[in-house]
């Protein structure tokens, strides 16, 4: 089954990667600027981890017949350095008009501070002011219920279209209030910290397909850039009719992404 | 949701029924650590796994509409205040 990637860190992947997803049946790639691993220390870091995600990772995924889209920011861990913060947020419009930049992600929150919060809201000004879709990072373990939370509090802002932002990472506690104020939400298959793609399968029976996708947010750390594909096995053995799986997969994040100039899928 | 509760348990049990051994082999681990008959219960991490245990326990018919997973989940979660933003007060430039 053709599917999509909504979410994924191919910077941090090998080649091989890109070839093993292409098997299974991946058609494009969504990739969300993310932390390093390292805090970087300056804007030109940026820049050229910018230039990376919109000239280099397209090639290198056209390689394998994949389609790679990205989104910019400064992540929420890095964002606790509100001068670093700022410089990258007046730099990201260099590239916004970049073929393969679908808008302005992942932001978010990390360990819910007052600096987070504050570069948080200055990258949705920036994405009201360019028009640009938003692609939002919730935090890991124990800060992920709160920081869910002050997260749709500074998302309630009537500028924007709750249907142009993706609120990823939604585990059972989150997934509920997300869905409810209208957003779209992203469940991660990350077997111990995030989601097995069992849980992902139970949350698809009980809120339903509307506005709902799955990623593997694969990166450098434990992750399985093969997630998606599991969650289709998973789906089909609970006996799940192959429209549904294909709207989770494929249908959705092309609907989501569609909302954006620069997405289009190519004809096969 | 198309199989029933049969059909579900027949596919989940052998699962469950190893996932349940492991937790318990990890209490084990925990009650045989090198401090011996050193009580740990009012450790709060302890104290989230076994109130975990307890909901696990409840009968499904009978707990309130949230499943078990998020309440397990709001057990390991840092609560909310709804009026952070007056607390926390973050500071956004106007022209940003």
């Amino acid at each position: 089954m053709e599917y999509i990637d909504p979410h994924i860190h191919m910077v941090s992947r090998t080649t091989d990667d890109y070839e093993t997803i292409a098997r299974m049946g991946c058609v494009a790639v969504s990739e969300p600027a993310f932390w390093a691993g390292f805090d970087r220390g300056s804007v030109d870091s940026f820049r050229d981890y910018f230039r990376q995600l919109t000239v280099t990772e397209p090639a290198r995924a056209a390689q394998y017949g994949i389609q790679h889209f990205t989104w910019l920011c400064i992540n929420a861990k890095e964002a606790e350095n509100v001068t670093l913060s700022r410089e990258v947020i007046a730099m990201i419009p260099e590239f916004l008009d970049c073929p393969n930049v679908l808008g302005i992600g992942e932001i978010g929150l990390n360990k819910n501070t007052k600096n987070e919060a504050t570069i948080f809201m200055e990258h949705m000004e920036l994405a009201i002011a360019h028009n640009q879709q938003i692609l939002i990072h919730t935090p890991h373990l124990e800060d992920k219920y709160q920081g869910t939370r002050m997260i749709l509090d500074m998302l309630n802002d009537q500028r924007l279209d709750r249907n142009r932002v993706l609120v990823d990472h939604v585990e059972e506690h989150t997934i509920g209030a997300v869905l409810e104020a209208g957003y779209w939400a992203g469940m991660t298959l990350y077997p111990v910290t995030k989601c097995t793609p069992q849980r992902a399968a139970d949350m698809i029976e009980r809120y339903g397909s509307e506005r709902l996708m799955a990623n593997s947010a694969g990166d450098w750390g434990p992750s399985r850039p093969t997630a998606i594909p599991d969650l289709i096995v998973e789906m089909r053995r609970r006996g799940h009719s192959n429209d549904l799986i294909r709207k989770i997969v494929f249908d959705n994040p092309k609907k989501f992404f569609s909302q954006s100039k620069h997405f289009s899928l190519l004809n096969r | 949701m198309s199989q029933t509760k049969d059909a579900i348990l027949q596919d989940i049990y052998l699962q469950a029924r190893a996932k349940i051994l492991e937790l318990a082999a990890m209490f084990d681990r925990i009650d045989a650590g090198s401090d011996g008959e050193q009580p740990i219960v009012t450790d709060t991490r302890l104290q989230k796994l076994n109130r975990s245990l307890t909901i696990l326990s409840q009968d499904g018919e009978n707990i309130s509409k949230s499943t078990k997973a998020e309440q397990i989940q709001l057990i390991f979660s840092r609560s909310y205040d709804p009026d952070w933003l007056e607390t926390l007060k973050p500071a956004p430039r106007q022209n940003a």
